[in-house]
Order: C-alpha cells, then sequence, then structure tokens
C-alpha cells in the first residue's frame, strides 16, 4: 500500500483496493472540513444525536492537531464503490494518522457486533481479505465512545479488536491521549 | 452511519417485514440490496444515490423469533416499567433525504403496529407514533 497508488483529481480521491474495488471519496480543505462542521454544530437541535457527536469528536481533533504533524482531512466522508456505483462506507473523522469512529451510543450487544465489522475493513491487516477495505494508508484505527453502559473493555469483541491494534477512547477530552 | 432501533414488546413475523420493506423501497424507487451486499450485518438493505457525495442508505436487521426476547439483555430497554426488545435496527445515512425515507418507513411500520418505539443508538429516549404524529419528538424524526 502506497500513497502512490490513490489518484487525486483535485475533488475526488480513487483507489483500487486489493479486491479489484475501485473506491472514491472527495477530497476537501482543511478550511472546508472546518466548515462543514461547525455547520452541523450550528444546527445541533435538529441533527441526529450521532452526528452531533461525530462533530464534535472531529472539533476537538481539529483543535488537537494544531501545531502536531497531523492534519484533519476527512469530517463525515462517504466512501463510494466505483465498480457498483454504491456506498462501500464512509468516515466519522481522519486526519493524516488516523481513522476514527465516533460512538454517542455504544453499550448493547447489537451496536459491539457492527462495530467488529464497520471496523474489519479499517484495519490493515485485512488489506487483503476484506472485500471492502478502505484504509490505503494503514491509519491507525481510533473509536470514541462517551459510554460502555454495564460493560467494560473486556468485552471479547472490544478485546479482540483492541488486540488487533484499535485503540478505544472514553469521551471527546481523552482523545489528547493521541497526541 | 447512524443506527434507530424500533423496539417491541411481542415479536411479529420477520418475512413480513421483510416484504414490507422491499414494498417499501420499490414504491419509492430505491434500490434493494441483498443480504449479501450490505454495509454491515443487516438482512437487507435499500439504497439511492443522491449526488457524488451522498447516498440514500437504510439497512435493515430483524431479530429472529428464536432469539427475539433470549438475545442478551442488553439489546433491549425498559420503557414505563415493561421491558421492550430490540426488534429492527436500521443502520442509516442521516442526509434529508435518507431520513425523510426512514422517517416514511418508520410510519408505516409504526402504524401497523402502534404499540412499538422507535429510538437511536444512545437508547435512552423512546418514542411513539403517538408522539410522532404530536411533533413532541427530535427535528430528525419529522424530516
Amino acid at each position: 500500500m502506497s500513497e502512490k497508488q490513490i489518484v487525486f483529481d483535485g475533488q475526488t480521491f480513487n483507489w483500487t483496493n486489493s479486491n479489484n474495488i475501485t473506491l472514491k471519496w472527495s477530497g476537501l480543505s482543511k478550511e472546508a472540513i472546518i466548515k462543514n462542521i461547525d455547520n452541523v454544530l450550528s444546527k445541533a437541535e435538529t441533527k441526529v444525536a450521532g452526528d452531533v457527536y461525530e462533530a464534535k469528536v472531529a472539533k476537538k481533533i481539529a483543535e488537537l492537531v494544531e501545531n502536531q504533524a497531523d492534519e484533519i482531512t476527512y469530517f463525515a466522508n462517504t466512501v463510494e464503490n466505483k465498480n457498483t456505483q454504491s456506498q462501500n462506507g464512509d468516515i466519522d473523522c481522519a486526519t493524516k494518522r488516523y481513522i476514527i469512529e465516533a460512538k454517542s451510543g455504544l453499550h448493547n450487544e447489537k451496536a459491539f457486533k457492527g462495530l467488529k465489522e464497520q471496523l474489519e475493513k479499517y484495519l490493515p491487516e485485512n488489506s487483503k481479505s476484506a472485500k471492502k477495505f478502505m484504509n490505503p494508508l494503514g491509519k491507525k484505527v481510533v473509536v470514541v465512545y462517551e459510554d460502555l453502559g454495564t460493560f467494560t473493555l473486556n468485552h471479547p469483541i472490544l478485546k479482540e479488536l483492541e488486540e488487533k491494534g484499535v485503540i478505544f477512547i472514553k469521551g471527546i477530552d481523552n482523545l489528547k491521549k493521541l497526541y | 452511519m447512524r443506527s434507530t432501533i424500533i423496539v417491541s414488546l411481542e415479536y411479529r413475523d420477520k418475512e413480513e417485514v421483510l416484504k414490507k420493506i422491499i414494498e417499501f423501497g420499490n414504491r419509492n424507487k430505491l434500490k434493494i440490496v441483498p443480504k449479501e451486499d450490505v454495509l454491515s450485518l443487516g438482512d437487507i438493505g435499500l439504497s439511492k444515490k443522491i449526488n457524488d457525495n451522498e447516498f440514500n442508505y437504510l439497512e435493515f436487521s430483524i431479530t429472529e423469533k428464536d432469539e427475539f426476547k433470549t438475545q442478551h439483555i442488553s439489546n433491549s430497554s425498559v420503557v414505563n416499567g415493561k421491558r421492550y426488545y430490540f426488534y429492527v435496527w436500521i443502520d442509516h445515512t442521516s442526509n434529508n433525504q435518507a431520513l425523510h425515507s426512514l422517517n416514511e418507513f418508520l410510519n408505516e411500520i409504526l402504524t401497523d403496529n402502534p404499540d412499538m418505539l422507535v429510538t437511536d443508538e444512545a437508547t435512552k429516549n423512546f418514542y411513539s407514533l403517538k408522539q410522532i404524529k404530536n411533533k413532541q419528538v427530535p427535528e430528525w424524526l419529522l424530516i
């Protein structure tokens, strides 16, 4: 995997994964990304709670990367499968170093199973096996969550993900631990 | 992707709901996404490309009959003293078009089953059809 395999035409990125699925996603400037984040936060009362949480996470990340060797690169991005013109996945927030999944609710078995399925396509070890693999630069995967309800990170699914390199962060303020 | 969950006191036939989803998709000119092509763990999806950056995508995961009341206790919530179980888990995009489709679908299924309730991924607040009709719900449920 290398950055050279990713083609940017000025507006969109294109990249073909090991399963010959060509993925397409839009590229925005840092300024445009921050404008989009602020737009969601300014209309918070009309938005789905998960979208507001995602925007709060991205806002915090945008602040934290200042003066760091990192930069916010994506917020609420759709990744399209060009072969089928269908959605391949989405990215809540990303920087040059991390893909960040924001979970306002992560406290039931069903959500854990869904999270595992979702993260399979980000984990670098799945670059060849996951049909929908979409992490061409092998970025570290982060899950930020508010609470796990009655569960802990010892839950088998979360433990397995952690062993595979996923970084779990409880609470937006603790995102500072990434830097 | 966001999650909306329909919870229920009692089980309803899965095949009937699947039929309803297909019929809803066809009526609203949404592409039916079979189980093998869905993005997560759902039974079926509905999809439509809106523009280069957005999809109207809804994915439905319906609890099996033999798992309904035996599923992990965390997949249920007590509302007004009664235990409601996760029945249909819907992963969806959250642009206005997707929320409109979602709400149309919720209206239809809750009209058929007015005892069911709707919640989001935080599973803190639960809403009935009556509350939706009276607009006593967050704005995203009225789009």
